[in-house]
This record gives structure tokens, sequence and C-alpha cells, in this order.
């Protein structure tokens, strides 16, 4: 095992705030979206293994390799816990525009249609990285940002759910009560006619 | 001398009290993984590529 020179030195304490940077926005989906993500659990683990092998390197070479490759890894695992945060916002995005399809979401949020647009960059962004899979490390940053936006229109959809709810349920009773009248007008028409015969 | 003696003691306690802290904040972070991975609340590569074509596919 060589010891450890400068340059060494400034490539592991790179690896070691990617590494953290990975864990910190592992931990920050993992409390958002209540579930753990695999894949990124696994970047880790590959970035650990070349963080030994690069460790226990006999050849300057071979150890700034396995750095590297650790870095690398790092960086997917940032890539794809920030990916699957921004999958789930607009996972949670799609259901809420389908609860209230039959309804004026812009009564409750005024700015909905500006909002709408984020998602859509969204897609825009996780379609090209899913694309282009070497870029994926540098797509992690712009992700984690756009992540914290959709992150904050989340909240404004669930502040305005309580109202929405209520202009679904006025429309639930109006359509009840269209129906009744209509059944009623409908039976009266036949008793009507009955009765002229 | 008694008053560096003190403090050396009052170092070795707080240092004692974080480094328990950290381990009981470990635990309990890999405990919680674990709770979610036996509940099986874990996202695999596939489901995520689903997911994000179900994503994908909504008409924003």
């Amino acid at each position: 095992m060589r010891p450890l020179d400068e340059a060494d030195c400034l490539l592991l304490l790179k690896v070691d705030a990617r590494f953290r940077d990975a864990e910190a926005r592992l931990k920050q989906i993992e409390g958002f979206a209540q579930e753990l993500v695999f894949p990124a659990i696994n970047e880790l683990r590959y970035a650990g293994n070349h963080l030994l092998r690069g460790l226990t390197a006999d050849s300057k070479a071979t150890r700034e390799e396995n750095f590297n490759k650790a870095l690398n890894h790092c960086e997917r695992a940032i890539f794809d816990s920030t990916e699957v945060g921004v999958i789930y916002c607009m996972e949670k995005a799609a259901k809420f525009e389908d609860d209230y399809r039959l309804i004026q979401i812009e009564s409750a949020l005024p700015n909905y249609v500006t909002t709408r647009k984020a998602f859509r960059e969204a897609q825009a962004l996780i379609e090209t990285a899913s694309a282009d899979h070497d870029q994926r490390g540098a797509y992690a940053d712009q992700c984690s940002d756009l992540f914290k936006k959709l992150r904050a229109i989340l909240e404004e959809y669930g502040d305005a759910r309580p109202s929405l709810n209520k202009q679904v349920r006025t429309r639930r009773s109006g359509f009840v009560q269209f129906v009744v009248s209509a059944l009623i007008g409908i039976a009266a028409l036949a008793l009507g006619l009955m009765a002229g015969k | 001398m008694f008053a560096i003696v003190a403090q050396k003691t009052a170092n070795a306690a707080e240092e004692e009290r974080a480094e328990a802290a950290l381990r009981r904040g470990l635990v309990m972070r890999y405990a919680r993984g674990n709770l979610r991975l036996q509940l099986g609340r874990y996202l695999t590569k596939e489901q995520i590529d689903a997911d994000r074509a179900r994503a994908l596919a909504h008409k924003f």
C-alpha cells in the first residue's frame, strides 16, 4: 500500500464531499417519499468499493483511477436519488390533476397554470437525462434545484386541497339534485300521460 | 491543577455524550432503513423506470 500524497488527499476530500452530499440527498428523499432508493444505495456501495481499492492501491495511477470512479459513482447516486424525488413530485402532481379534473383549480390556486410549467420543465429534464446515460451526473444539480421548486409547489397544492374538495362536494351535490329533479320530472310526465289516456 | 483535571473530565464527559448521541442517531437511522426494507418500502430500478414512464406520459 502506497502512502497518501497531497494530490491523493485532495481527490479523497472531493470524494468525501460528494459522498456526504449523496448521502444527505438520499436521506432527504427517504424522508420525503418514505421509501429507500435502491439504485442510489448501490451506487454508494460501488463508491465504497472503489474508495477501498484506491486506498489500498500500490500505484498512483490505480489509486487515482479508483478515486475518480468512486467520485463518478457518488455523482450517479446524487442524480439517482434526486431524480426519484422529481419523479415522485411529478406523480403527486399528476394525481392532483386527476383528482380535480372536473373543477376549476385556478379558483383556489391562481398561479396553477404557471406551476404546471415547472412540471413540464421537469419532464423535459428527466427525458434528456434518461436518454444521455453518461451525462447523468451533470444533471444532478439541475435536478436538485427543480426538486426544491416542485416540492414548494406541491405544498401549495396540498394547501389548496380543502378548498378544492369543497368545490367537488358542491358539484357532486348539484349533480345529485339535477338527477333527482330530472327523475321527478320524468315520473310526473309519465303520470300525466297515463292520466290523460 | 484541580481546575485543569476538572476541565479535562468535563471535556471527556462531553465527548462521550456527543459520541453516544451520534451512535444512537446512527443506530436509529439504520433501524429506520431496515424497517422500511422489512415493510417493502423501497424502490427498485424497475419500479423507478415504471414510475418515470408514467410521469413522463402525463400531460401537464
